[in-house]
């Protein structure tokens, strides 16, 4: 008697390929890794603020307490201020600071140093030509110790004759 | 195809998700943290400035004069203590009194010199001790050396 092929039931489905099922899988884990590295990141931001946000309480209460350290009137905190801050920065400290800046085609004729709640510093400058004086530019902001640096009027052929004006930021280190 | 396209689609948001976020954040987390190394340094200036101005205010008689003609003496005995035994030429040193405000009086240096010579007398006059309050220095080049301009005050003794 011959076979007769069974009708009966259902032929079984085929199995997807394993690299397909592999895809999905790989990507459900870049999904989860893109994830967590998001989070990280948005946890890292928020600790950052925080620890902003301690530090400026922290400001915010020296800065109070300078009000009331003295206990004496405003003007005079203010005037014990001024000189407290150049006993901070001496002239030598910022003279050294800005030999250290200055090109050797660059010479310095005038440096006026004004104490304040901030260091203002007025300098008249002669530069050889306009490379050196572009180079002492960059040297300043650069180097950290001087903040808004801010150049006077130039005329760049030949000899740079300018002011330039800037904020102490070294303060006492 | 249809699992392919699932596929393609998770890797798609994975990509959009990190750079939606991470790049963003990262950028802002590094703000923050030059903004916090910078209050920081501020603070730290602050805390000095608040030690330097509760010491000067503490230490009385020597930056503080009960008249105008004691101020003016005061400051004038402080100016030649700095220039003493330095070798600094064309001392000038002018002084005036203030009537009223917290300043007693107020006084002018001018020395002529070389650099490292001028800048020790700069030193002495920005000390605490010197016996005046620094409010501005001046240097200037002259005649191949430098000429030293500082003007100092000094405080009314309050009563």
């Amino acid at each position: 008697m011959r076979e007769q092929p069974d009708f009966s039931t259902h032929p079984s489905p085929r199995r997807p390929p394993v690299w397909k099922a592999g895809l999905i899988i790989a990507g459900v884990l870049a999904l989860g890794l893109a994830g967590r590295a998001s989070w990280l990141e948005r946890r890292a931001v928020s600790a950052a603020r925080e620890q902003v946000a301690g530090a400026r309480r922290q400001l915010a209460s020296l800065q109070s307490r300078l009000g009331a350290t003295a206990e004496r009137p405003a003007a005079e905190v203010e005037l014990l201020s001024r000189a407290s801050a150049a006993i901070e920065s001496p002239p030598e400290r910022v003279v050294a600071r800005l030999a250290g800046a200055l090109p050797t085609d660059v010479r310095l004729d005038r440096l006026r140093i004004e104490y304040g709640d901030v260091i203002s510093l007025e300098m008249q400058v002669v530069a050889r030509d306009a490379s050196s004086w572009d180079l002492f530019l960059a040297r300043l902001v650069e180097d950290g110790s001087f903040e808004s640096v801010t150049p006077g009027s130039e005329r760049r052929d030949g000899e740079i004759r300018s002011v330039v004006t800037a904020r102490w930021a070294g303060g006492a280190r | 195809m249809r699992r392919i396209r699932l596929a393609a689609l998770v890797f798609a948001g994975s990509a959009a998700l990190y750079l939606a976020v991470v790049p963003p954040a990262r950028r802002e987390r590094e703000a923050a943290e030059q903004e916090h190394r910078q209050v920081l340094e501020e603070a730290q200036r602050l805390r000095v400035r608040v030690a330097n101005v509760s010491r000067l205010s503490r230490e009385g008689p020597e930056v503080r004069a009960a008249d105008g003609a004691a101020a003016v003496g005061t400051l004038r005995a402080a100016a030649l203590r700095a220039t003493a035994g330095i070798a600094v030429s064309g001392v000038e040193i002018g002084t005036g009194a203030s009537p009223r405000g917290a300043v007693a009086a107020r006084c002018r240096v001018k020395v002529h010199g070389r650099l490292a010579d001028v800048l020790r007398v700069a030193r002495r006059l920005a000390r605490p001790s010197s016996g005046l309050l620094l409010d501005s220095v001046t240097l200037a080049a002259a005649r191949g050396d430098v000429t030293l301009e500082a003007e100092a005050f000094i405080l009314r003794e309050q009563p």
